[in-house]
């Protein structure tokens, strides 16, 4: 028995590791940037631009603190810097996707503003990312942890216990009233079905890992922009080229945002940003009320989460457990009316 | 008695550190302070000023009352920025993260959550049943396996058999982590955690002196001439933590990269070649914060799988407590399956 035991903690510790590999194996098939990773490479990246040094010293530099295939990528990234025919920065870092596609317009307004500009959003990303308490794996990996043990030990019902519970009530002439039949197959059946499940399972997370990282990415640029505009208004930029700016991070409404410029129309630059306000002071209240919300948005999710993901576990152990329990209250009624 | 270590190390480290920032003598900040501290830590405080009083340097000082290791006392007495070395220090006791113990030492973690609840279960159920169990398996006349064995034995055979899984689990790792490449195993549930925490642990290396060997003590010199060990004669007390991080930092550099950092043999000139030490004067103390951060960061990420998979043991190991009994008197009374 405490053999058994010692097996089942190296099972345990099996998940974990399988776990880690799985997410490193679905981590090279999500397409877009992880924020927790790009605040690696961003954080350095500004402040080499900040103080005029070489951004691809930067670049190396993080190689050794990021996940795969961010490593690649850095060094790819790198060559292209550096080739017989160099790549200004941010091409460099789309081309390699080092940036979330969603910010490009917005990164080469930056970039075409000036290094400090550029700097101060990335740095921008980067601290919004280190301030995150959880990343969505971190978030999603508990789940992920406890379906997997749950199917390893529904596995090793299905193959040694429900043959069993079939042979007793073959036994005592019972009917299998709560078709646990369904539950048990051969071992060759189990290993089939696992098998079968772990490439869809990691598929269907990529792909929603890829899907959800997008979509987030898209909601930030508003914000980003924001960030922005507040710098160049911080360092008294004039409302031409706040209108620049606007412009060239939102191609679609770069003549509107010109024409506000030249009228010296704060309130419409804002509006063409994304954002209501009548002055600095108004904007930099919207956006802090905008980032309150947001938090409170988050922390919402997050409790359902927590609340939602249980009962959908829950639901198939339940029904699980019923169907095991309900046979076994069965074959001992039915044993103790033998007896009687 | 508990030891010193346990007792406001915070509170204290804390004070020390406050003290000499602001440089002020620290016996008499510490004998100011030690009345507003619960009676251990305040004795622990003034054995702490009477010490420093007698004339012994802070960092052997604090090293004897075990608020610190020898490396970081060493340093702390040697080193030109003692105060931020201090100020630093109280930073970590103070945080007090507990997440490292977990990921360095989970398979330890994964017995005792496999142990210890359906252990403390069965002996609530034995307690308040009278002995039902034990006395239903003499009744039927069935024959316990050896784990039931022992839970139904002595108490003193029951803490001794849990205790000597828990502590074989320990002594396994301890055992694994000198030898050479087997080491790696103990990398895999966490590999990120590993990383940062090797790369802090060879930043903090960096130091006067930090390129010399040093003596092995008699089981890592008898692992070395056995060719296994991971410390080796005539190397730095680092090389063995430079190895494993390297090993974790592994298909991220290019392999000519790779070749170039091994005629490198100072500790520095990898870490700047490898882009965790900058060139600025204060460098190791930024990349030092950096590293913690990078630490922290990586154990609040892993920490939430590793916490549920020990939840999910616990409830395994209680429904197999209460179910295996009840199958082992069904299957008997059927006799057999």
């Amino acid at each position: 028995m405490l053999s058994r035991i010692f097996i089942f903690a190296g099972i345990a510790l099996g998940v974990v590791i399988a776990l880690q590999a799985s997410w490193a194996i679905a981590r090279m098939c999500i397409h877009a940037v992880l924020g927790n990773q790009c605040a690696r490479w961003l954080e350095p990246l500004a402040d080499a631009l900040r103080r005029e040094q070489p951004a691809d010293l930067a670049l190396l530099g993080a190689r050794a603190s990021v996940r795969w295939p961010y490593s690649w990528r850095l060094q790819r990234c790198v060559r292209r810097l550096n080739g017989a025919q160099p790549e200004a920065l941010v091409p460099a870092l789309l081309a390699c996707r080092l940036l979330p596609a969603s910010c490009a317009d917005i990164a080469r307004a930056a970039a075409a503003q000036g290094p400090t500009c550029l700097a101060r959003l990335f740095a921008g990303i980067a601290e919004r990312e280190r301030q995150r308490p959880q990343s969505l794996r971190s978030a999603l990996a508990p789940y992920a942890g406890t379906v997997i043990t749950l199917l390893i030990l529904a596995t090793f019902i299905g193959v040694a216990i429900i043959p069993k519970f079939l042979m007793i009530l073959k036994d005592l002439g019972m009917p299998d009233r709560y078709h646990i039949s369904l539950l048990g197959h051969s071992p060759s059946a189990w290993s089939g079905i696992l098998l079968a499940a772990s490439p869809i399972g990691l598929g269907i997370a990529a792909l929603f890992g890829s899907v959800l990282v997008r979509f987030i990415w898209r909601l930030r640029r508003r914000r980003l922009l924001a960030d922005a505009v507040l710098g160049g208004l911080r360092e008294e930029w004039p409302d031409q080229r706040l209108a620049e700016l606007i412009g060239q991070a939102r191609p679609r409404v770069a003549a509107a945002a010109a024409s506000c410029g030249a009228h010296g129309d704060f309130k419409g630059l804002c509006r063409l940003a994304g954002w209501r306000a009548t002055d600095p002071a108004h904007l930099a209240r919207r956006i802090s009320h905008y980032d309150a919300r947001q938090a409170r948005i988050r922390s919402i999710l997050h409790a359902s989460v927590r609340v939602v993901m249980p009962i959908l576990i829950g639901i198939p152990v339940g029904i699980f457990v019923y169907m095991l329990h309900g046979t076994l209250i069965n074959m001992l009624l039915a044993i103790a009316k033998d007896i009687e | 008695m508990i030891p010193a270590m346990f007792v406001a190390r915070a509170e204290i480290l804390s004070l020390v550190a406050l003290a000499a920032a602001e440089r002020q003598s620290i016996p008499e900040l510490l004998n100011q302070a030690a009345v507003t501290l619960g009676p251990l830590a305040r004795r622990s405080a003034r054995r702490l000023a009477h010490r420093l009083e007698s004339g012994m340097p802070i960092g052997q000082a604090l090293w004897r009352q075990g608020y610190i290791s020898p490396f970081e006392a060493r340093r702390v007495d040697g080193g030109v920025d003692a105060r931020r070395r201090l100020q630093r220090l109280a930073e970590d006791a103070a945080r007090a993260d507990t997440g490292l113990l977990l990921v360095r030492w989970f398979p330890v973690w994964v017995m005792v959550a496999l142990l210890v609840p359906g252990w403390i279960l069965f002996n609530l159920i034995e307690w308040l049943s009278d002995r039902a169990i034990y006395e239903t398996y003499k009744v039927l006349g069935i024959a316990a396996n050896s784990l039931l064995d022992t839970a139904l034995a002595a108490w003193w055979l029951q803490v001794l058999t849990l205790g000597g899984c828990i502590a074989a689990v320990a002594l396994g790792m301890v055992i694994l982590r000198e030898i050479a490449v087997i080491r790696h195993l103990t990398h895999l549930w966490c590999p990120e955690v590993h990383r940062a925490y090797f790369a802090l642990r060879l930043i903090r290396a960096l130091g006067p002196g930090e390129d010399q060997s040093y003596e092995l003590p008699w089981y890592r010199a008898a692992l070395a001439a056995l060719f296994i060990g991971i410390h080796r004669p005539q190397k730095p007390r680092w090389a063995a933590d430079w190895a494993a991080w390297f090993f974790l930092t592994r298909f991220r550099l290019p392999a000519g990269e790779q070749r170039m950092l091994g005629p490198l043999h100072s500790l520095s000139l990898r870490l700047s070649a490898m882009g965790l030490l900058g060139s600025e004067r204060n460098a190791p103390l930024m990349a030092e914060e950096q590293a913690r951060e990078r630490l922290s960061f990586a154990i609040r990420e892993a920490r939430p799988l590793l916490i549920a998979v020990l939840a999910v043991l616990s409830l395994i190991s209680l429904t197999m407590t209460a179910a295996s009994t009840l199958v082992h008197v069904t299957s008997h009374i059927v006799g057999g399956f």
